[in-house]
């Protein structure tokens, strides 16, 4: 298939375009995608439009039946910084994370691109981060981070960067910091993957070429294979941005949105507000906001994206 | 909708005959001890002892302590409620208005509850004026000493003023490496609660009082929360430390003290690995108070019961009715509360031999005399009152604000919450 | 790719590839040796950093006393057949994309793609209600059913996107020897698209394989349980910190799924490679 060129771009078959069939076919498609979009509908659009008109409810444990309340929950939300801050910390999560993983996926690409002995075996192992179950993560940076018992003040102590043991998921910063490089360390094999699968039809002759003129590998990275992975980055950074932002399982079970808020991204807030405080209206205000705030830029990037630019 | 509901529905009937249709039992009861791999047998037994008694069959529900309100909530939401079920006594007010929730006191009477059930644990599922839950076992938080490595620390007697008390920690962190040496709650909201109200009383404060007005913003909330600030300052206590941290720093001689309910001992037995043997080192003891003589301070605590009617009204011989009753019932009493390092809750199984000469349980009952009913966790909107309360206690904790600021903004934010849910403030 | 004939470059190359290898590897690492340890030597300020003494109690405690087994049944039954039911949706969905053209299909697409960002918090509190209505609350199939909110338009993204490069000609070619459309999709587009089939099956997989959300809400009996939830409930909740055998029983539900991820894996890269992705 590689011969196929990734070209990207909507096309469609030009076949379709051919005169007698076209009504014929054109059911026939909509027949094949109406399963998906039946579910689509029950499980999605459905609840989502629910959730639209429970924002706008008084929805909570003492009240069974939700009272209309207009844009209270909103102007709630407005008023508190608390809720607030969980957009920041949401941007600042999602942000490093998918940057981080964009950089150490490419490299660790670039590296298993490079023909050495092991290489088919190491390329194997580097896709476990991805396949231990998201739990079984947060045990394992929870573990490394322990503040008592965890490999990491110990190694810090033992190089003499730090004089007494740190509780790192006890600090803002710190807890940031872990559940960022947990998403990370679960992202880069699929991201890896999908560089190392753009990496395969680089052309190979332009490289050479231009080694010829005595470019290094600095440029040859910057002028040559960058530009070449752009359509896998632009695909990458959508499920970087849609993976962290819908992260609920390492943050939950790594930090639970502690200390204080330093970890409660929105998705945690969502969960805490409709599932443990039973603020049905308030959770789904929430929700909502989101959802305003995000779908704008990525409806055009997203069109961007099938249109193939 | 309608054209949904009915694909959905299609879907079922093939799920359905996918997963088996669901037996039915006489009763449901739903619990947490069940849902705990140290206490399931205990719980299975009571079922079968029911059963084989009143030829009933009871179908368990198993749901995580952590679960357990949200569980319950979404059962009244869907309609869906179980019969019988396991809670927590702070939850009592929060459960209070689901539909259907059964009064004893029109089942089986005040008199012979009064007769049945030891009043202090009886006190605790009563609510204007009904008797919305009976006790499944009682007991109150209080603190836990490690005698152990008070010894190690040079310490013979425990501590019973803040004074003494501040002199024994400092004396296990400079004498036994590594400890923590007052294991307090500094991760989860839920447990900085607990450790937070009983410090604040014992500085004369209140967190909010019994019409519902916020009044943790006093002299003695800030003078609690410094004082809990200076002990981490002192590393006379820890960041990152839940119970279940504390239960492992204790069994491992690492801290000397800690907060807990009753069923402490059975946590130890199993975290110290040494069972029984580790017995010796757990000694109830009262929260340390400003002025010796002073009345240690602890909370309210216990497993309640609470049903659901199956039928209107709710009878003495409806299955889930006959349950609750059999639970009251010695064969249940003398068990299950002793397996779980806690007091019955019925006069009867109190006298009972091995548990009226418990000296641990016994000590626990002398410490923590007059247990105060948590003032957070019963409000509707309790869990919000306590992540915010958490939240602040933590951040001063951690130094990310003075004790003062934490206090004056947690008064704020609880106010705000409970004046939304209509308490004037 | 690079030239490493220069000291520089090596250092370079082979500096990074430790740093970036230790920090993918270190913590399989650790979680292999703390499941092996006893408590005596795992709960130490100062960790060893091998074994000194193994111990398999862990692993022991892990399978006797746990419901490890039923979690990792539920959550192979539940993820595989979610998995399964978003890939064939997503299989005839991308293909309609990918081959026809009718009106609204380039919004719906664009559409169900921008779904995938709608919070999964927020779907559930309104299909809660609607699974407790027909009766799958609790029930496996409610989980699976929703698991299709996780993955199904990225799925179907990733199907359109390799469909779209399948040359029209053989499509053409079958159609002028009157086979119907299903049929030529079934015996010949099929066959010929297994990797990327492979890995939106994975893809999804691993999405329901790693919920903590749904699967904490949904299933409320401890014998339907996942192993997210269940991990959790067992090893670290408000009674227990257990980190040995945390450890020990994540490695044991790691291993099923890292074997069949081993097998299956060359598939998934030449899936990738096919275009599931571009």
């Amino acid at each position: 298939m590689t011969n196929l060129e990734m070209t990207g771009g909507f096309r469609v078959s030009p076949l379709t375009r051919r005169g007698g069939l076209k009504g014929v076919e054109r059911r026939v498609g909509m027949l094949m995608l109406l399963p998906a979009l039946a579910a689509f509908s029950i499980v999605i659009v459905y609840p989502f439009a629910q959730a639209l008109g429970l924002s706008l409810f008084e929805y909570t444990l003492q009240n069974f039946e939700p009272t209309f309340i207009g844009f209270d929950n909103f102007r709630t939300i407005m008023s508190s910084p608390e809720v607030l801050d969980s957009f920041i910390v949401t941007v600042i999560y999602v942000g490093c994370a998918t940057a981080g993983t964009v950089v150490l996926g490419l490299g660790w690409a670039l590296i298993l691109n490079q023909p050495f002995r092991g290489r088919g075996a190491i390329r194997s192992l580097s896709l476990l981060p991805w396949v231990v179950p998201s739990t079984v993560s947060a045990f394992i940076w929870g573990w490394i981070f322990n503040s008592r018992y965890g490999v990491l003040n110990a190694l810090l102590l033992e190089m003499n960067l730090i004089d007494v043991p740190q509780a790192w998921l006890s600090t803002p910063n710190g807890a940031l910091a872990a559940v960022v490089l947990t998403r990370i360390w679960r992202s880069i094999p699929l991201f890896m993957a999908f560089f190392l699968a753009g990496l395969q039809n680089l052309d190979r002759e332009q490289i050479d070429a231009a080694r010829v003129d005595g470019a290094g590998n600095f440029a040859i990275l910057r002028d040559h294979i960058i530009p070449h992975l752009r359509p896998v980055l632009l695909v990458v950074v959508v499920l970087g941005v849609i993976g962290g932002l819908q992260d609920f399982d390492t943050i939950f079970a790594l930090t639970g949105g502690g200390p204080v808020r330093a970890t409660s991204v929105l998705s945690i807030e969502v969960y805490r507000r409709a599932f443990e405080q039973w603020d049905i209206g308030m959770a789904s205000a929430i929700g909502v906001l989101w959802v305003a705030t995000l779908l704008p830029p990525a409806y055009f990037y997203l069109r961007m994206l099938v249109k193939g630019r | 909708m309608n054209a949904i509901r009915k694909l959905l529905r299609a879907t079922v009937i093939l799920g359905v005959a996918i997963s088996g249709a669901a037996h039915a039992a006489d009763t449901s009861f739903m619990g947490y001890s069940y849902a705990e791999e140290s206490a399931k047998p205990s719980v299975e037994k009571i079922l079968k002892g029911f059963t084989e008694k009143t030829k009933l069959s009871v179908e368990p529900i198993g749901s995580a302590w952590g679960d357990m309100q949200k569980n319950l909530f979404l059962r009244a939401r869907s309609k869906t409620l179980p019969d019988v079920v396991q809670i927590s006594e702070r939850w009592l007010p929060t459960f209070s208005n689901l539909p259907g929730l059964v009064d004893y006191n029109e089942v089986f009477g005040k008199e012979y509850l009064a007769k049945t059930y030891a009043p202090d644990a009886l006190a605790m599922g009563q609510l204007d004026g009904k008797q919305l839950a009976l006790p499944l076992m009682s007991g109150s938080i209080g603190m836990v000493a490690n005698t152990g490595v008070l010894k190690n620390a040079g310490i013979e007697k425990v501590p019973a003023t803040i004074e003494e008390f501040q002199t024994a920690l400092a004396a296990v962190r400079d004498k036994v490496p590594n400890s923590v040496p007052y294991a307090m709650a500094t991760k989860n909201p839920n447990s900085i609660l607990l450790d937070f109200m009983i410090w604040n009383w014992t500085f004369g404060g209140h967190i909010i009082d019994a019409k519902g007005k916020v009044v943790v913003d006093s002299d003695a909330g800030r003078k609690a929360l410094a004082f809990m600030v200076g002990l981490m300052k002192d590393r006379l206590s820890a960041p990152e430390i839940d119970r279940p941290d504390a239960r492992r720093l204790m069994g491992q001689n690492a801290a000397a003290f800690y907060i807990d309910a009753p069923q402490s001992r059975a946590f130890l037995r199993s975290f110290s690995g040494q069972g029984k043997d580790f017995d010796k080192n757990v000694q109830p003891m009262g929260v340390p108070v400003q002025n010796a003589g002073d009345e240690p301070k602890s909370i309210q605590w216990g497993h309640m019961i609470i049903s659901f009617a199956q039928s209107d009204p709710a009878n003495k011989d409806d299955a889930n009715m006959q349950f609750v009753a059999y639970l009251a019932d010695n064969a249940v009493q003398t068990q299950f509360p002793v397996e779980q390092s806690a007091l019955p809750g019925t006069v009867d199984a109190r006298k009972a031999p091995g548990i009226a000469d418990d000296a641990y349980l016994s000590d626990w009952a002398k410490f923590n005399k007059s247990p105060v009913m948590n003032e957070v966790g019963i409000w509707p909107d309790g869990a919000e009152l306590t992540q915010i309360l958490g939240e602040e206690v933590q951040a001063a904790l951690l130094d990310q604000k003075s004790a003062d600021d934490a206090i004056a903004s947690m008064g704020k934010r609880m106010a705000a919450v409970m004046s939304k849910a209509g308490y004037s403030q | 790719m690079f030239d490493l004939s220069s000291r520089t470059a090596k250092v370079v190359f082979f500096g990074t590839m430790c740093l970036i290898g230790f920090y993918m590897f270190f913590p399989l690492y650790w979680m292999i040796t703390s499941s092996l340890k006893d408590n005596a030597e795992l709960y130490r300020v100062v960790p060893t950093l091998y074994p000194h003494e193994i111990t398999l109690k862990n692993y022991w405690t892990a399978i006797s006393e746990s419901k490890l087994l039923t979690y990792l049944t539920n959550s192979l039954i539940t993820s595989g057949s979610s998995a399964l039911l978003n890939t064939i949706l997503a299989l005839y969905a991308g293909f309609s994309f990918a081959k026809y053209r009718y009106f609204g299909r380039q919004p719906v697409m664009l559409f169900m793609l921008s779904a995938q960002m709608f919070p999964f918090g927020l779907l559930l509190i309104s299909l809660y209600p609607l699974m407790t209505e027909v009766g799958l609350l609790d029930t496996r199939l409610g989980l699976i059913l929703s698991y299709i909110v996780f993955a199904l338009p990225v799925a179907t993204y990733m199907l359109y996107s390799y469909f779209s490069q399948v040359p029209d000609e053989l499509i053409d070619a079958a159609r002028a020897d009157g086979a119907s459309d299903f049929r030529i999709f079934h015996t010949i587009v099929i066959p010929i698209s297994i990797p990327p089939i492979v890995t939106v099956f994975l893809y999804s997989f691993m999405w329901s394989w790693n919920d903590l959300l749904y699967s904490m809400t949904v299933i409320v009996s401890d014998e339907k349980r996942t192993i997210g939830p269940g991990l959790l409930l067992t090893y670290l909740n408000e009674l227990n910190a257990d980190w040995g055998g945390a450890m020990a029983a994540s490695l044991l539900v790691s291993a099923p799924i890292v074997a069949a991820f081993m097998f299956l894996q060359r598939y998934f890269i030449q899936g990738v490679t096919a275009g599931a992705v571009k």
